[in-house]
């Protein structure tokens, strides 16, 4: 009997030792399913805050060129060198759902060598129609740096990208008009300086066909002349404004100026 | 001798039950069904950024921002944007969500906040 109750005794220690087992086995199984589904919902998090916040410095230095462009008037001698010494830099940074993140832009003038590469098309498709390169417009080189903890620490993500991003400026444009109506200007104005009628209606001959050549291209163009301070010379100006340009923040005017000589 | 034997046998299966209960893999389980719940007002948010991207965010006016997320919008997702903390009225009454997420937006001029509920109907 006492027997019995021994064997008895010992079946249920090894069968309640057992279901303790593969309770805790499957528990063990379940608690790494869920901490794996935690872990993998806190990273695909991370990885797409990461696009929004790269996306939102970007829209932070581009708004910032912008704002540049539009408040300063750039100088037809030395455009190209205005524009290729353009820089900006913004970040944003915060908490979202547990995630703290930082991100950075430093935006630069594309190099030749980067527009060498001629890709039109980048994949920071959420600043779009802004990203890529744009021919004839300002592109930028834009260096993006985003770092991120999330999980209490236990999931990081960090990305290190360079994105080609553009202003649809028309550089490119502005350029062929400064050369064009300086020229055109100084042509018509070249010899006639010394009798000022005479240079007036060499200068209103030549106008008209100026600011028509300028809108064509989506500038508004002024421009004015007046007698040098001796003998024939004369001086001219003009000014190009490139109305309503689709800037990130809405349109904006870009303004160039120019000037030129007759002796 | 016996009761002692009947009291540990007891002791024992008392012990192991009560692991048993403690060790319940029911928890971990739903964890993971929240977790995999959670992830779809994440999505809608995503899909919604995507697609009208950070520029019509940054310069559309808030009627214009409004439409957009009730056009996205369905019967059991509900989507809604704050602009400089004003929002869209999506829901009159906010119900309880089975799970909800927001994004904050710090974009120039303004501060969007894109807001999603999973609502049962």
């Amino acid at each position: 009997m006492a027997r019995k109750a021994i064997a008895a005794t010992l079946a249920s220690v090894l069968l309640f030792t057992a279901l303790v087992a593969a309770d805790a086995t499957m528990m063990t199984a379940e608690d790494n399913l869920a901490a794996s589904a935690q872990t993998a919902h806190i990273e695909s998090k991370e990885q797409v805050l990461s696009e929004y916040s790269l996306g939102a410095a970007s829209m932070q230095v581009l708004a910032r060129v912008q704002s540049n462009l539009s408040s300063s008037i750039a100088d037809c001698a030395d455009l190209g060198q205005y524009l290729g010494s353009i820089s900006a830099a913004g970040s944003v940074f915060g908490d979202v759902g547990g995630i703290t993140f930082s991100s950075t832009a430093k935006a630069a003038a594309a190099s030749a060598a980067t527009l060498a590469q001629g890709p039109e098309s980048d994949n920071l498709t959420i600043v779009a129609p802004f990203s890529g390169y744009d021919s004839g417009a300002l592109n930028l080189q834009v260096a993006l740096s985003v770092n991120e903890v999330g999980g209490g620490g236990t999931v990081s993500l960090e990305r290190h990208e360079v994105h080609v991003l553009h202003l649809p400026i028309s550089s490119d444009s502005a350029s062929s008009l400064c050369s064009s109506s300086l020229g055109a200007l100084g042509a018509a104005l070249s010899g006639r300086s010394c009798n000022a009628s005479s240079a007036q209606a060499a200068f209103e001959s030549v106008v008209p066909q100026l600011v028509e050549q300028a809108a064509v291209r989506g500038f508004f163009l002024a421009a004015g002349w007046q007698p040098g301070v001796s003998g024939c010379s004369s001086t001219y100006w003009i000014m190009l404004v490139e109305l309503g340009v689709e800037g990130v923040t809405g349109s904006f005017d870009w303004a160039v100026r120019g000037s030129g000589a007759t002796s | 001798m016996r009761f002692l034997d009947i009291a540990v046998a007891s002791g024992y299966a008392a012990v192991c039950l009560s692991l048993v209960v403690v060790m319940n893999p029911v928890a971990p389980r739903e964890s993971a069904a929240v977790a995999a719940t959670q992830s779809r007002p994440d999505s809608a948010i995503a899909a919604y950024v995507e697609h009208v991207g950070l520029p019509f965010l940054t310069k559309s006016s808030a009627p214009a921002i409004c439409a957009s997320v009730a056009d996205s919008s369905n019967a059991t997702l509900v989507l809604d944007v704050l602009v400089q903390g004003a929002d869209c009225g999506q829901l009159a009454s906010r119900p309880t969500p089975l799970a909800s997420s927001s994004l904050t937006l710090s974009l120039p001029g303004r501060v969007v906040v894109v807001e999603a509920w999973l609502v049962r109907r």
